[in-house]
């Protein structure tokens, strides 16, 4: 069996592209599922804003000795309902409060890289994903926070679904819609964390958003949408591993150019609606 | 005295309740209490808090003072009864474009819907909740292309869905043609008496006050007065909640005509 399968797909003997592979996949489905409530709740931007404000947290995390992955998620989250916080306490409006704190989170980041000592790669691994910086450890650590994750969103699937198509009418049925906007940031920001060392920061919103967009383009309901987001994104992150081994070229922009090209083919078959 | 004790057949009792937005005042000091079986209708003019008042009694907008008591309970604790409740607000806000359809927005009204793998018997519960508004083929149409009267039925279905005891319906009949609105009202008339529902109700039209209204609460920024159709739409009644435009307004039923000195089909504040 085994040998079967590294007959056919040759790269799967290396330990490290097993690992890849997993972590991989892992992301691609998580990063669906969360992009498919993302773009329901037009928070497009929003995710953009999150994956971003990691670098600032990985640089603090290796400049204070911590974790990078888990620093990364209490900055993104930290950035996530300062973000709300402001917008609802204020009279602006949540893009120009995005922006803000997306621009600002960036400095910081490259602040903090420029406060290291001597040229720090591991660091520019997580700007574009790195799938041989992928440990066994960061596998299990994929695997497990992917779990709880989708475990939360499936469990609550429902209830996000009627908080995201009306507040109003979620309100009056009894869910707590600012207690589960601020879950689903955190969601968010754990998919983000999970996502970096594979695809990168910088293109952790495109794995996010574009399978959800691409089933968006052909999917007759809700829980059809949901299905071929998953697909997308498992397809998008296998076919896009397997590349980037015989291109030899980075692991995040070649998954996200494979969902890129299944968009663009969704867009072509988009029923004439 | 607790306001239970006060009105011992009241659903839905208000006292004293009073929203101020940014400072300003919307409705101050509304009290009324609906009784089991009754349908009220809130009329008053543009901007008069009509909407407001109904948000802020279904706890969408936090009161500055004041209490609100549903079934008994306080108003916070809404949720712990919401399957007895039903609410059709005005204006639906939501993404037109995403894909939804009439079945899945129904299914996520129900408790163990089986949402993702079917499951039996939901189905029927849907379409018989369909049957009632008369829009049984729109089951698997997508809610963002449904017209706006067929999007009303939806919404009335969504809230008929768990045979809900008390109903809030906001200008419920806005965008639907005349003969919809004729049904419409005759179906709510017909649950009334099916199932002893309870109705609050925005509406701008007094036609359709005066023949469906068991109580009528007359808003502008407080409530001006209170009664049986017959006696709240008297001339000088109306002219005070709608001010000396209402003069002109003169009242004579029973000739079938449209009037009404608020007859626009704007938004209504």
């Amino acid at each position: 069996m085994t040998t079967f399968v590294t007959d056919l797909l040759p790269f799967l003997q290396y330990p490290f592209m097993q690992r890849a592979l997993v972590a991989g996949l892992a992301t691609g489905i998580l990063c669906a599922v969360i992009g498919v409530f993302v773009t329901m709740r037009s928070m497009s931007f929003f995710s953009d804003a999150i994956s971003h404000s990691a670098l600032a947290g990985i640089a603090l995390g290796v400049l204070l000795g911590l974790d990078p992955v888990l620093a990364a998620i209490f900055f993104s989250v930290a950035v996530a309902a300062g973000i709300t916080f402001i917008t609802v306490r204020t009279e602006l409006t949540s893009d120009t409060v995005i922006g803000v704190f997306f621009s600002g989170s960036m400095a910081l980041g490259v602040l903090l890289i420029g406060l290291q000592k001597g040229y720090r790669t591991d660091l520019l691994s997580y700007l574009f994903g790195d799938i041989l910086a992928v440990s066994t450890l960061d596998v299990a650590l994929s695997l497990g926070l992917a779990a709880v994750v989708l475990v939360v969103v499936f469990a609550r699937s429902t209830l996000l679904l009627k908080i995201a198509f009306n507040r109003d009418l979620a309100s009056v049925e009894g869910a707590r819609v600012v207690v589960w906007d601020y879950v689903f940031m955190i969601l968010l920001a754990l998919t983000v964390a999970v996502s970096v060392k594979i695809v990168g920061i910088v293109l952790v919103s495109a794995l996010i958003i574009v399978p959800a967009a691409a089933a968006r383009n052909i999917a007759p309901d809700f829980r059809r949408l949901m299905g071929l987001a998953i697909i997308f994104g498992a397809v998008g992150a296998l076919a896009g591993l397997a590349a980037s081994y015989y291109l030899d070229t980075a692991s995040g922009p070649t998954m996200v150019m494979v969902v890129v090209l299944i968009f663009v083919v969704t867009l072509v078959l988009r029923r004439n609606r | 005295m607790g306001s239970a004790d006060l009105h011992p057949d009241a659903v839905l009792v208000v006292e004293d309740l009073t929203l101020a937005l940014g400072g300003v005042p919307i409705f101050e000091q509304v009290s009324f209490a609906v009784d089991a079986g009754e349908i009220a209708m809130i009329i008053g003019p543009n901007g008069a808090g009509k909407t407001m008042l109904m948000r802020t009694i279904l706890g969408l907008v936090p009161a500055r003072s004041g209490d609100v008591t549903i079934f008994g309970r306080d108003y916070h604790d809404l949720g712990q009864v919401s399957d007895r409740v039903g609410y059709m607000p005005q204006h639906l806000d939501f993404d037109r474009t995403f894909p939804i359809t009439v079945h899945e927005i129904l299914l996520l009204r129900l408790k163990r819907s089986g949402f993702w793998f079917g499951r039996k018997g939901r189905r029927v519960t849907i379409d018989d909740a369909l049957k009632l508004v008369k829009a049984e083929s729109l089951i698997d149409r997508r809610i963002g292309r449904l017209s706006g009267g067929e999007l009303q039925r939806v919404l009335l279905a969504y809230a008929l869905l768990t045979d809900p005891e008390l109903l809030f319906l906001d200008e419920p009949a806005a965008g639907v043609d005349v003969s919809g609105e004729e049904t419409f009202y005759e179906l709510i008339h017909d649950l009334q008496h099916l199932r002893n529902l309870t109705v609050l109700m925005v509406s701008h039209d007094l036609d359709v006050v005066f023949k469906y209204a068991d109580q009528v609460l007359c808003l502008n920024k407080e409530l001006i007065c209170r009664g049986v159709p017959s006696s709240v739409l008297a001339p000088e009644m109306l002219e005070r909640t709608y001010g000396p435009l209402a003069t002109s307004y003169r009242h004579d039923h029973g000739h079938g005509h449209s009037h009404g000195p608020n007859h626009d089909h704007g938004p209504n504040g």
